[in-house]
Parts: C-alpha cells; structure tokens; sequence
C-alpha cells in the first residue's frame, strides 16, 4: 500500500476513534487493541524501545491473515518530520482508552465527586 | 373471382358492400386491438405471477439461509463456552481444535451470508481474528511447554465475543434489522 494511502487511513482512523465510532477492543496480546470492520480487521500495537517508542499499525484479511504491518519509522522515514508517529500515538491512545473503557471510568467516577464550585480552594 | 364482383352498373351495390366493407374492416380493427390488449395483459399478468413466485422462493431461500446461520451461530456459541471450561480445566492440547472449530464456522457464516449487514459482518471478522490470535498464543505455549496465557483474561476475550455473536443472533431471529439496519450500532452506542 503506498504510504499516501497508509496516512490517510491513520488519519481518519483517528479522527473516527476519536468521535467514538470504531469499537476497539483489548486482544489477548497485552498492549495489542483491534477494531473489526465488514472485512478486514486492524490492530494497534506499541513496541518499547530504549530511547522511544515505536507505533504499529496491522491490516488482516476477514480469515486473520495479516496483510499489511506499518510503523511510524517506516512511514516518517519516507515523509517530512515526526507526524505519523504522533498520529500513530494518538491513534493508539484513543484505541487504548476506547478498548478499556477509559471515557466510562472516568465519567463515573467524576459522577460520584461533588462537582468543583468557585470558592473551593485547589491549590493547583 | 369474376362472379363475386357485381356489375358495374349496380352502383347501390357497390355502395352497399363498400359500407360492408367498411364496417368489417372496423370490426376486424377492433378485434385486434381488443386481442393486443388482452394479450398485454395477460403478458402483464403472467410477469406479476412469475415474479411473485420468485419473491417467495427468494423469501424461503432466505428464511433456509437464515435458519442455517442461526444453528451454526448457536454451535459457535456453545463451542465458545465449551472452551472457556477447558481454559479453567488445564486441557490445553485439546483446544486448538476447537478454535479452529469456531473461527471455520464463522468464516463459512459470513461467506454465506453476504446480505448482512457491515456491523453483522464485522462481529464476526473480529470474533474470527480474536480467536486466531488466542489459538496462536497456545498454540506457541504448548510448543515452549510454557503456560499459554492467564486463564481469566482469555475468557474475558471469548466471553465478549460471545456475547456479540449472541446479539448477532437475537438479530437475525428477528431477520430483518440483522440484514439491513445496524444492530450493533444499537448495542454498543454507536460504533462503526
């Protein structure tokens, strides 16, 4: 797939997550969220390294095969500055939060906190 | 011939089977016409009944369709919670199979079934890869005789995915929302 096409898929798989309308889910991978579509399924992916980490995104056919593997490194060597990776990192975020429920948690428990009021004191 | 044709003389005659004439060929046009008619709509008639014949053999096609995926998604379902005993009981060797079991049975699922809706689809692409990964997963533990993974979070795992072809199912039982709206959109608040 030509990277132009790769990044336009990352981009508007982030904006999409973003609004909340891909269901991403956890895999039985740690760190590893996916979110299926009619057919095809993608995966995103985090691998530590010494000095940064690196963002993957994976494309598999509706039978699980992987067809497509791509990393911010592969597409920010071919373009301009480090865009993909904060686009990959955003997208792996978002697809984080989604798959864990990080939105749900968090507005529960700010449901059951007294809401701030001006004369509170917060120090911060 | 000759003695068909009335002398010429007789003009009154003439007349007389000119109007008859006439009148035949009016009667004959009007035959005609009425016979088109008729026959256009009896053309017409016989289109209506082969294609209502069609509709309902198309309907009993899919109601056969639909009657199949629904046994097959309650086999897949079964044989999900059927693994999820074998996860707590250790049998770890045995379970591959019945990933492989699971994944055919979706896969044949949505080959058969290419009227369903993109959220339809979509649960079952993703309950196929999920399965896949955890299949590879113990798949490489019993290769390194190394543990194949924790037990509750596969569970967890087959237990959602489960759970959306459960709801697959619940909306093909009631057919059509499953074919041409978006249940899952419904369900999960919408995703996709």
């Amino acid at each position: 797939m030509p990277d132009s096409k790769m990044v336009e898929l990352i981009k508007r798989l982030l904006a999409s997550s973003a609004k909340g309308k891909v269901d991403w889910e956890p895999t039985v991978n740690e760190g590893v969220y996916q979110a299926a579509f009619a057919d095809f399924s993608v995966q995103v992916r985090v691998r530590t390294g010494q000095l940064s980490d690196d963002y993957g995104l994976q494309i598999y056919d509706r039978e699980g095969r992987l067809m497509e593997d791509v990393w911010d490194t592969d597409l920010d060597s071919s373009s301009a500055g480090s865009a993909n990776l904060e686009r990959m990192r955003a997208l792996y975020t978002v697809a984080r939060r989604r798959a864990l429920g990080v939105d749900e948690a968090l507005d529960k428990i700010l449901s059951e906190l007294e809401p701030l009021v001006p004369d509170d004191d917060v120090p911060f | 011939m000759l003695l068909l044709i009335p002398p010429a003389t007789d003009a009154s005659l003439w007349r007389q089977l000119a109007y008859w004439a006439d009148i035949a060929s009016i009667l004959a046009l009007a035959t005609g016409l009425i016979g088109f008619v008729v026959t256009i709509w009896n053309v017409r008639r016989s289109r209506d009944a082969a294609n209502q014949a069609e509709a309902a053999a198309q309907e009993a096609r899919d109601s056969i369709l639909t009657f199949d995926t629904i046994q097959e998604l309650s086999a897949a379902t079964t044989t999900m919670d059927e693994i999820k005993r074998l996860h707590r009981a250790g049998y770890w060797t045995v379970l591959p199979d019945r990933y492989t079991s699971v994944r055919r049975l979706l896969g044949s699922i949505l080959a058969g079934n290419p009227g369903l809706s993109d959220e339809g689809k979509s649960v079952l692409v993703g309950a196929i890869k999920q399965l896949g990964d955890i299949e590879r997963l113990v798949e490489r533990g019993l290769a390194t005789d190394s543990n194949p993974g924790e037990v509750p979070k596969l569970n967890e795992i087959i237990s959602k995915q489960a759970d959306k072809l459960n709801s697959l199912l619940v909306a093909l039982r009631m057919e059509k929302p499953a074919r041409n709206t978006g249940y899952a959109r419904q369900q999960d608040g919408g995703t996709h």
